[in-house]
């Protein structure tokens, strides 16, 4: 009862030492075909979506977390992003979050750079608007006159920002019907949830997100219904993107620390089950 | 090992590692990181807000001239800027009143999209999607999909009804409906705990890679 009563008492910071020893000891060995990473459905859904856009077909991406959520959502959304320039779409980028166009900033020239696209011809990051709590205020008038939403792009290093209405990448937009695809790199709300709700039931926009994993059970009933053309939920799945572009990124990096400390976790659950039945019979 | 000689790197590193110090105990190191965070985000979302709401979507469009713009002004804006205005007459108490006009614009706005949208987007949607037909040339796989969505949802429904006593045949369905529900918690929380890891593992590769250089598998 006494070694009970010690472990169940145990000082938690031993709990969080374990948990860091976790998160990093597995980052200096190589493993490279120790961890397994298999396809799943909605993440195979979105690959196989992309890859039949036709060469040149627009396409909105939103910016929809920030830099707290960044080693999660941020390597599907360098995939999905990797891809479209792959398939040579024409990116529009905004951003629903405050604190998203630092991270479109640096992704975007980067990414474009190594794509060889030309801004303003290829793509332009259009910057945040503030739609209200729920980015209706944004989301639903972009149905209608998307260039009066968004007056004028956002000024990239080396570059000053311009009306829409002079951006070639721009020609012709007024409403999501002139986008192929709407890509939401989403960690909450406003983000995909309410673009499902706003421009796929009104305007029938497909839409593609990268989320966070807290945020993906709610998601995957509109993968049943259709709403949403294919998901790449959390870290795991942006291994997955990273596997069907072939190309090893943050995720794969990731990916065994992940998997080490959900094991520890899954331990420590068990094992504070275990002695609570213990305790429980002895009384 | 090549640490970092980035001036911002350092700076990264070190608040982290402030912010991950309450984890020891509540300290001055961690509410410097904490005040400083508050307080830099305050002053960075006014900053956004001014520069892509106030001065591109209003006075742009209401005195393009004054940035070099060839187009006519937007004089119809004046009346959500009056709007506006009223909500913040909050903050004389004498007018106070005022703020009742553009808080019931934005609830009556707001409404009328979400009223709408709620409806198409997510009942009518999913109640569709949640009715399709068992077999429809499918899998079996598919076949069992479609019957444990089904299921799943009338069973969590009828977990629900409050207005007949939970006994006998209706007492097991409501309990299927609550195993339903349970695993739902599960993935829940099973998704939470790999948010979290995933979220603590992104600022080891940076402590580790970033800021110190090491080289990350």
């Amino acid at each position: 009862v006494k070694i009970l009563e010690r472990i169940e008492n145990i000082d938690r910071r031993y709990v969080y030492l374990l948990v860091a020893a976790c998160l990093t000891v597995p980052f200096f060995f190589d493993w490279k075909g120790a961890i397994d990473v298999s396809l799943t459905t909605p993440v195979k859904s979105a690959y196989d979506f992309i890859e039949a856009l036709p060469e040149g077909s627009r396409v909105l991406v939103s910016f929809d977390y920030g830099p707290s959520t960044l080693a999660e959502v941020g390597p599907g959304a360098v995939a999905l992003v990797k891809h479209l320039m792959k398939r040579r779409a024409k990116i529009v980028a905004i951003a629903l979050w405050p604190d998203a166009p630092a991270l479109a900033r640096e992704m975007l020239p980067r990414l474009g750079g190594e794509a060889g696209y030309e801004p303003f011809v290829d793509w332009v990051f259009l910057g945040y608007k503030y739609g209200g709590p729920t980015g209706s205020g944004v989301i639903e008038p972009m149905g209608t006159k998307f260039k009066s939403v968004f007056p004028f792009t956002v000024a990239m290093p080396g570059g000053e920002d311009r009306p829409t209405s002079e951006v070639p990448v721009l020609e012709g937009v007024e409403s999501y019907k002139d986008f192929a695809l709407l890509v939401s790199l989403s960690a909450g709300v406003p983000g995909v949830k309410e673009y499902v709700q706003m421009a796929n039931s009104r305007y029938k926009i497909p839409i593609i997100s990268s989320v966070s994993r807290v945020t993906a059970p709610e998601l995957y009933p509109f993968l049943n219904s259709g709403q949403l053309a294919g998901l790449v939920p959390g870290v795991s799945s942006g291994a997955e993107y990273e596997k069907l572009l072939d190309q090893r990124g943050l995720a794969h990096s990731i990916m065994p620390v992940q998997s080490v400390t959900q094991l520890i976790i899954i331990f420590l659950v068990i094992l504070g089950n275990v002695l609570q039945i213990i305790r429980t019979s002895i009384r | 090992m090549n640490v970092s000689l980035t001036f911002s790197t350092w700076v990264a590193a070190l608040l982290t590692l402030a912010v991950l110090s309450f984890l020891w105990r509540d300290n001055p190191i961690y509410k410097f990181a904490e005040f400083l965070f508050v307080g830099c985000s305050a002053g960075y979302f006014a900053a956004q807000y001014w520069h892509t709401n106030i001065k591109d979507d209003l006075l742009k469009k209401l005195f393009p001239g004054a940035w070099g713009l060839e187009a006519q002004p937007e004089w119809h804006l004046l009346v959500g800027v009056a709007i506006g205005i009223t909500i913040l007459m909050r903050l004389v108490p004498a007018a106070a009143w005022l703020s009742r006009i553009g808080i019931a614009f934005i609830v009556g706005f707001n409404a009328g999209i979400q009223i709408f949208s709620q409806m198409s987007g997510f009942v009518l949607s999913q109640v569709e999607a949640t009715l399709r037909p068992f077999y429809s040339g499918g899998s079996v796989g598919a076949v069992l999909r479609e019957l444990v969505v089904t299921v799943s949802a009338l069973t969590g429904l009828t977990y629900f009804y409050f207005s007949k006593e939970q006994r006998g045949w209706f007492g097991g369905v409501t309990r299927l409906g609550i195993w339903f529900l349970m695993i739902s918690f599960g993935a829940a929380y099973g998704n939470t705990v790999m948010t979290r890891i995933s979220i603590m593992a992104g600022r080891v590769v940076f402590l580790l890679g970033d800021w110190l250089g090491f080289k990350i598998m």
